[in-house]
């Protein structure tokens, strides 16, 4: 894919690209352009952000028990979303981003979004979802120490994580009804949407305060017997 | 001759998203319609009569969306009635139609997409853009069943154990989470021999590639130069404005001239199309049967 051969400029771009670029790029066409290409501006930053990371994971050398722990939680991820009205798959995601690392959180939230709409269908929201989902298990990993101490705090950024997904998914919905933000159709669909918001907040709760302990030392113990 | 789901993945995709794309972020109405119009044509020639149920639930929610607009947005100078306090305006009314035109006609395109693009050539396409997501996604694919049935096999014989009453809820979700550690544990150990059985066949010596049965033919380049042109006249007309079609405050259409009309016509065919491949294989099929 995209190859920059000079390491300085790469680290560089690295740096410059998610701290000065993206909210540049985001202020920038909220602002001064019509309100029509909304939908264009968040499409498009969502796929490149997303890009940037497939690139940078392409490049980089990853262990090949890394590999295969991140698919097998993403297969966990994937069954766990048939679950009726519970949602586990924050949890899941959240918990993988704790224990093996933000990076490996971001792409098992991505790829269960595109893995699991193979079932409940693809779409452009899939973006959406993956970035979502990834965003989740990234700024899991970087709060890693704090959480792994309280149990507390693991419980409330779950049901934070789950009420953020939801509000973030509406942007995305009233984006694709309206292609501009209209703050009247953001409010009601908020509205329609508390039944999930409630239990995916609820299941954020729930399914860390019962699964945190017995996994994050399952996964303990595979990093520290296997250095992962 | 080929129809388009014997194309290429990529060019498969490629048309996909243009022709979805462009629905996606054009405003104007003749634009909605040429898109659903494509689609609902496809779908028809594609898979015949029958998905009743589909349609159904599409109507349904088309109806939904239409109406959605006007009891919520008051723009609009046109006042068709009042309820509650709040005019109901004939631009909501077709803002709203225009909207749930455009979501139902990609939904339908979506449901093409996905009935036509089974699992294996997403990853091919994936394994074009990266092909370690590709191997992460095509091992979860291949987990999915695996974990499934371990679960199965753990819980018959925790059963056959006689841990668990089947008639006691608490019980029961005891035994959901000792399957689930069980299940879990036995993954995670399961996936570090595959990580290990995978470095001994010689992973990570070399650099990875990916493996695809589609070969890239003469119609695939058809396919793209085509949806490339044709998609590129299009977005140049919406580009230049030549498209723009306004519903507030007062609907108001741009002066229609070569160029969108050109526009217009290109993205006709290219919706089109897949319809037109179709039914011309078909008849070519049923040509040469008819002289055997």
């Amino acid at each position: 894919m995209i190859i920059i051969q000079n390491s300085k400029l790469r680290h560089f771009l690295k740096k410059i690209i998610p701290v000065v670029g993206f909210p540049a790029f985001v202020l920038m066409g909220s602002t001064m352009l019509n309100e029509k290409y909304h939908l264009a501006i968040s499409f498009l930053g969502a796929l490149t952000a997303l890009l940037l990371f497939v690139t940078d994971f392409e490049k980089k050398k990853t262990g090949t028990r890394r590999i295969v722990v991140v698919s097998v939680m993403t297969a966990m991820c994937f069954i766990g979303r048939f679950l009726p009205v519970l949602m586990p798959m924050t949890a899941f995601i959240t918990l993988t981003g704790v224990y093996i690392g933000s990076e490996s959180g971001f792409l098992v939230g991505a790829l269960s979004a595109v893995l699991s709409n193979f079932y409940f269908g693809q779409g452009p929201w899939t973006i959406f979802q993956m970035l979502a989902w990834g965003m989740i298990g990234y700024i899991a990993g970087i709060l890693a120490n704090p959480l792994k101490r309280n149990l507390i705090l693991l419980m409330v950024y779950g049901a934070v994580a789950g009420i953020l997904y939801s509000f973030i998914m509406d942007i995305w919905t009233v984006l694709w009804y309206n292609k501009g933000m209209d703050w009247n159709l953001y409010r009601n669909a908020l509205i329609t949407a508390i039944p999930y918001t409630v239990s995916y907040a609820v299941s954020g709760i729930l399914f860390l305060g019962l699964l945190a302990k017995p996994f994050g030392e399952k996964l303990e113990r595979i990093k520290i017997k296997y250095g992962i | 001759m080929q129809t388009i789901e014997e194309l290429h993945p990529i060019s498969i995709t490629i048309y996909f998203m243009a022709v979805m794309g462009i629905a996606m972020f054009s405003t104007n109405p003749i634009m909605m319609g040429l898109s659903m119009t494509g689609a609902i044509l496809y779908f028809l020639t594609r898979n015949g009569k029958g998905h009743f149920k589909m349609h159904l639930s599409f109507v349904i929610l088309f109806t939904v969306l239409a109406l959605m607009n006007p009891l919520v947005s008051h723009n609009g100078i046109t006042v068709l009635f009042v309820v509650n306090d709040n005019p109901i305006t004939l631009e909501a009314f077709l803002y709203g139609l225009n909207s749930a035109t455009m979501i139902i006609s990609i939904l339908y395109w979506l449901r093409l997409f996905s009935m036509i693009m089974t699992s294996e050539k997403i990853l091919c396409v994936f394994g074009a853009i990266s092909p370690k997501i590709a191997l992460v996604l095509s091992m979860s694919l291949r987990f999915v069943p695996l974990f499934q049935n371990q679960a199965k096999k753990v819980n018959d014989s925790q059963k056959a154990v006689g841990y668990f009453q089947s008639d006691n809820i608490i019980d029961s979700i005891h035994q959901k989470m000792r399957v689930f550690d069980i299940v879990l544990t036995w993954a995670l150990e399961n996936g570090i021999i595959t990580a290990n059985s995978m470095e001994a066949r010689g992973y990570s010596v070399g650099k990875r590639s990916h493996f695809s049965i589609h070969p890239i033919r003469k119609n695939d380049i058809i396919l793209m130069l085509i949806t490339c042109i044709l998609s590129g006249v299009c977005i140049s007309a919406m580009a230049w404005g030549k498209m723009t079609f306004l519903f507030y405050p007062e609907i108001t259409a741009p002066e229609t001239d070569l160029f969108a009309v050109g526009g217009m016509i290109g993205y006709g065919i290219l919706v089109l199309l897949p319809s037109i491949i179709q039914k011309g294989t078909e008849k070519q099929w049923n040509y040469l049967q008819s002289k055997i």
